[in-house]
């Protein structure tokens, strides 16, 4: 089965179990950790009938500094705890025996809501930015989100667009030069599509300049910035929050295919070997010190 | 201005056919010892001329021969950084399993992508037509492999996009 195009915004693992307990006639007791993109980790327990699910994030004071609470307070209502577990950043909890959404019934949506959690999470400062440009809330006008140690995410308006840049940083210098290549794809345009503007290194001086929303900031270090340009007809759009989805875990999509290509390249380059060994095989003599005899009779020996 | 391949490995294939004529020889200096003699280049009188097989400044194939051995170094064609990477991972691939190839050196010579070491342990127990065969196809596989290797980087990478900038359509 080939590996999927697309990463879930949603965690499997997280779904599934809600879903499983929701189905459960008998609740055992469950204490699991889960680990998620961007070190984020999560933490599923019950006692008895009711079910905490709470996230740690790297950026979340980033995050609650422009909004996080209160879009999560909108979407969770009464779930979200008001201080979360300890060691953690934010909690969400329900009674299994009496679930929220009519979820007795019809489980699916509740644990597709509970598995979304850190999705939405992330998530906030998009939709806060997105109504600010549409001049329907009042927003930050830049913002700056360190949801990896070397790698940041940038939201900047302007008038009614929103622009919002990636810092990308690579571990490995190969990965840097497979990564250009997917960068440099990602600057065609697509009809529709938000405008995409790409900084990589020049190949000479090995420097990159940052864009220009960024001008401001001192101090940035990273092999290549992507900037994505969201008019007014993506942010209001219908299917904005597909459009949050993808841009959000845009650092991670890259990465994922630039290993799937590292994948597929190391499976290929052991086709060739075995293909070039079976060619040296034919090479090799079945008898090599055998006894040849001339027609008359006469051994030749090999000293 | 790409040339056909074929007159630079017809080339590389008199050559080596040349070169590879090994018999056994017992070390000069050390008592007892059997080194093959182009990787020690202690005694002059056992070594032939080196030669140079060059396509254009980049690739270049480098034959040394001695009485028991022969040395034959290539150099690849890496046209930008990407094939640079994946010529790179590509060689250290196959030296990290020259066990299995026998006669695949484990470090290339200084300047050099990968070499081979052929003595005439290998000539005896192989058919020496057969080996070079070997070698010649080598050489026209890994330049197709490479090429092949970099295609793929650029299609996935052009696939990936395209479906990402699709998403975002309003």
């Amino acid at each position: 089965m080939p590996p999927p195009l697309y990463l879930e915004s949603v965690n499997r693992i997280v779904k599934d179990t809600v879903a499983l307990k929701l189905k459960a006639e008998k609740q055992e007791n469950i204490d699991i950790t889960i680990a998620d993109f961007n070190q984020a980790t999560w933490h599923m327990s019950n006692q008895g009938s009711v079910l905490r699910v709470s996230v740690s994030l790297k950026c979340w004071s980033a995050l609650d500094k422009y909004g996080a609470t209160e879009q999560l307070k909108k979407i969770y209502g009464p779930m979200l705890e008001a201080s979360p577990e300890t060691n953690y950043d934010v909690s969400i909890a329900f009674d299994l025996a009496n679930p929220p959404d009519n979820a007795a019934q019809n489980p699916e949506p509740l644990a597709v809501k509970v598995g979304s959690l850190l999705r939405n999470a992330m998530a906030s400062p998009f939709l806060t930015m997105f109504d600010g440009a549409a001049k329907k809330c009042q927003c930050a006008d830049f913002m700056e989100i360190n949801y990896r140690p070397c790698e940041s995410m940038y939201l900047k308006k302007e008038g009614d667009r929103v622009i919002c840049v990636f810092s990308i940083a690579f571990d490995d210098p190969d990965d840097e030069v497979i990564g250009r290549v997917f960068i440099q794809e990602f600057g065609k345009n697509v009809g529709g599509a938000p405008a995409v503007d790409i900084h990589v290194k020049d190949r000479l001086t090995h420097a990159v300049d940052p864009p220009m929303e960024l001008s401001h900031l001192k101090g940035l270090k990273a092999d290549g910035y992507v900037s994505f340009v969201l008019e007014s007809r993506h942010t209001q759009a219908k299917n904005r929050d597909q459009i949050i989805n993808m841009i959000m875990q845009f650092r991670n999509y890259l990465h994922y295919h630039i290993k799937c290509s590292k994948a597929y390249l190391h499976i290929r380059m052991r086709n060739r070997v075995n293909l070039l060994l079976q060619v040296l095989n034919r090479a090799k003599q079945e008898h090599p010190n055998a006894e040849k005899k001339t027609k008359s009779g006469r051994t030749f020996v090999r000293k | 201005m790409t040339t056909t391949i074929k007159p630079y490995v017809n080339c590389i294939r008199e050559t080596i056919c040349a070169a590879m004529c090994l018999e056994n020889f017992a070390s000069q200096i050390i008592e007892r010892h059997n080194k093959p003699e182009v990787e020690t280049k202690t005694s002059k009188e056992l070594l032939l001329n080196p030669v140079t097989i060059a396509r254009n400044k980049q690739e270049k194939v480098l034959i040394e021969a001695s009485v028991n051995s022969v040395r034959i170094s290539v150099c690849l064609k890496k046209a930008d950084d990407l094939e640079i990477i994946l010529a790179k991972r590509f060689m250290r691939f196959l030296t990290q399993r020259a066990e299995h190839f026998l006669i695949l050196r484990r470090k290339p010579v200084q300047g050099y992508d990968i070499s081979f070491l052929v003595i005439n342990q290998h000539t005896e127990t192989m058919f020496k037509h057969k080996l070079i065969d070997f070698i010649v196809l080598f050489m026209e596989e890994i330049d197709k492999e490479i090429s092949d290797m970099k295609l793929s980087v650029n299609t996935r990478a052009r696939i990936s996009a395209q479906a990402f900038l699709k998403e975002l359509v309003n």
